[in-house]
């Protein structure tokens, strides 16, 4: 039988050498180290970022690499806390004692989630309910009637998938993150118009940006295709400044984004606060 | 602004950098350990160890950092000036916490000082400086301005003719025609009144006026000139308002230095640029000292310090559509000539004004061209004029109607005040 396909990771932008004041190695593109099983998911924040391989979870930072206690199967971190949810529950601790692994501490929250069914539940920050934040208060209820699939996190904007594959955005609206052609804020979900008829995949958001995969043909609107795949075509809009849309700006001099194939929809891409990681699936 | 006498400018060459350096070193704490971060407030863990370490690049070497040093402070700064710009722009100014804005003046500090120690042209390095003074907030006794008059003086003298670039002016299809103020309409204009005469005639009543003499003595009136500001603060960045008024949507504010400010917006005049409501006596201290604060400000409730004045500073055709502040406000005509039309806020609903939170101190119609079809009820305002000339200061009471159009090239001294 084929061994299956070993997931790698590329990511472009700020590195978390820089994070702590060192020289970096250049806004990428560049591959996250792995053992054999390749790294699963990334879970990015500034100054760390949170890789989950075939041992369980792993915080990495400049010249840093700590196991997590087993246990615990999804991170959402920030740079004043780290969220982590495991079967039965959702805990956050500060950033420091994350980075120290020194989860034995008493947590700055917990929530207790109801056993898991059947299905595997939709991942962070989702959680039954609403979903968490990786600052306080760490949890907020969904706005009602929105059935979400998939939500991710900017700093001041929140994305959904919903059911159907179509996108909302609500939140702070003045970079153009929410992509609904202005740059207003909105303070409920409101569909994304400008992807309507195509169905998502993937949302992904950083600090002020978004991103989708979609799973059909090319669709040109008021974002920006970076990189097209078999599968599916990755667009990204919002906020340029550190190169984190792998297009040419301040920070990069002429590189541009490869075409990679970004692999299986789930997770195929992932924005942190200054960059942007993106899975290819090698033979 | 002081270079050696006569010649281009200052003297380049090793001596005059080292020489520079030992200035702009003696700026800050003379040891590592007495430049203490003291920030007023919280931020994230990852700041602090950068701070240091961009502290640790400035005093580690001996004197003065070397190349790889200064590179990696340059880097420092710009990590730091990212990371608290982000903070900066997350929601509204007034809730950003005073931390974070210090951080983005040490990042400013940092970029600045690396330029220096590199040896680099200083340009660069005083717009950093005016980023950090017009962003940031003040940081180790306010050295951002220490930093940038020692670097300012440093620069090549700014040209004393008009731009190289195309000098040649728009020429205008039709230009409007100077407004004709009629009599009845027409403020009533005073000659140097007594406090008591001011607050109890218009002050106290409300009532607009023209006041006359009380700015013959400020030295602006003989110094400044379009030249005079290009030599005297040309280097330095001001922000400008783009676009004929901040009602059109396509209104935006871009930063820009004085020469490159007077070049494309007053020289040039492809389309209007305006140096507006800037505080820029506080970010070029020396300014102020060519202008006095208003007697008459002693007539009301707060303290000078409290008194916000801002500089105007535009071509011909400059236009604040009719709105109302907050606070009293004496308007001094510097140079040039502006219209000036005003309504009590007793006709305010008459005047329409905007229902978006952030204009709604501002009036929907166009005062020279109202649509009475859209605005029925405005033909029911009444209104007063004049044309402000150079030497006269305008006293708008709070609340009070206000549109401005220039003239002329114009420069006028805001004092607002309560």
């Amino acid at each position: 039988a084929m061994a299956a396909p070993r997931r790698a990771w590329l990511v472009f932008g700020f590195s978390t050498e820089e994070a702590a004041g060192e020289l970096g190695p250049g806004p990428g593109p560049r591959r996250l180290e792995s053992g054999p099983e390749g790294i699963r998911r990334v879970w990015p924040a500034w100054s760390y970022v949170v890789v989950e391989t075939g041992a369980g979870l792993e915080v990495r930072s400049a010249g840093l690499r700590r196991r997590l206690p087993p246990g615990w199967t999804e991170a959402l971190p920030s740079e004043t806390h780290l969220v982590l949810r495991g079967p039965a529950v959702a805990r956050a601790w500060p950033r420091a004692a994350a980075l120290r692994g020194e989860l034995r501490e008493a947590a700055a929250w917990s929530r207790a989630l109801p056993p898991l069914g059947p299905r595997r539940p939709p991942p962070l920050p989702l959680l039954p309910g609403g979903f968490a934040t990786p600052r306080p208060p760490f949890f907020a209820a969904l706005p009602g009637g929105v059935r979400a699939r998939r939500l991710a996190l900017g700093q001041e904007h929140v994305l959904v998938l919903g059911a159907a594959g179509e996108a909302y955005a609500w939140g702070g609206g003045r970079h153009g993150q929410l992509g609904h052609g202005t740059l207003e804020s909105e303070l409920q979900p409101r569909l994304v118009e400008a992807l309507a008829g195509v169905p998502m995949q993937v949302v992904a958001a950083g600090g002020w940006h978004s991103a989708s995969v979609s799973g059909e043909g090319p669709c040109w609107v008021q974002v920006v295709r970076v990189a097209s795949g078999k599968t599916g075509d990755l667009y990204v809009w919002g906020w340029n400044e550190s190169g984190q849309l792998a297009l040419p700006s301040k920070a990069l001099a002429e590189e541009r984004a490869q075409d990679e194939d970004p692999g299986a929809g789930e997770g195929a891409v992932v924005c942190g606060p200054w960059t942007t990681y993106i899975c290819v699936l090698e033979p | 602004m002081a270079a050696p006498g006569g010649g281009e400018g200052p003297a380049a060459g090793p001596a005059a950098d080292g020489a520079l350096w030992a200035e702009v070193r003696a700026l800050l704490p003379g040891a590592e350990e007495g430049l203490t971060f003291a920030l007023s407030g919280e931020v994230e863990d990852c700041i602090l160890p950068l701070l240091r370490r961009a502290r640790g690049l400035l005093y580690g070497e001996a004197g003065r950092p070397g190349a790889a040093a200064a590179a990696a402070l340059r880097r420092l700064g710009d990590v730091l000036r990212d990371y608290s710009w982000e903070k900066l722009n997350a929601g509204p100014w007034r809730e950003v916490g005073k931390a974070w804005r210090q951080v983005y003046a040490y990042g400013c500090l940092f970029g600045a000082l690396a330029e220096v120690a590199a040896g680099r042209p200083l340009a660069p390095a005083v717009r950093l400086c005016d980023m950090g003074l017009l962003m940031g907030a003040s940081v180790l006794d306010d050295v951002l301005a220490r930093l940038v008059r020692v670097l300012q003086g440093r620069l090549p003298r700014g040209k004393r003719r008009a731009a190289a670039e195309g000098s040649a002016k728009r020429v205008r299809i039709d230009p409007p025609p100077v407004p004709v103020v009629q009599p009845e309409d027409e403020l009533p204009h005073l000659r140097c009144p007594s406090l008591e005469h001011f607050r109890d005639n218009y002050l106290i009543p409300q009532k607009p006026v023209v006041l006359e003499g009380i700015m013959d003595h400020w030295q602006c009136m003989k110094k400044w000139s379009v030249d005079y500001f290009r030599q005297v603060a040309g280097c330095r960045t001001v922000p400008v308002e783009l676009g004929t008024r901040y009602t059109d949507e396509e209104w935006s504010q871009k930063l820009m230095t004085v020469s490159d400010f007077i070049n494309q917006y007053i020289v040039n005049e492809n389309s209007v640029g305006y140096l507006a409501q800037h505080q820029l006596f506080d970010q070029i201290p020396e300014l102020k000292e060519d202008i006095s604060i208003p007697d008459y400000c002693c007539l009301g409730e707060g303290e000078e310090d409290d008194i916000t004045i801002n500089a105007w500073f535009g071509p011909e055709g400059t236009i604040s559509p009719l709105h109302q502040d907050p606070q009293q406000n004496f308007l001094a005509q510097v140079f040039g000539r502006k219209y000036i039309r005003l309504c009590s806020p007793q006709d305010s609903e008459n005047l329409y004004p905007h229902e978006s939170q952030i204009l709604h101190n501002t009036s929907q119609v166009d005062v020279e061209d109202p649509d009475l079809v859209k605005f029925p009820n405005f033909r029911k305002a009444t209104f007063q004029s004049c044309i402000l000339m150079p030497g006269q200061v305008l006293f708008i009471p709070v609340k009070y109607w206000h549109y401005v159009r220039s003239l002329d090239i114009s420069f006028s001294v805001s004092f607002w005040w309560s």
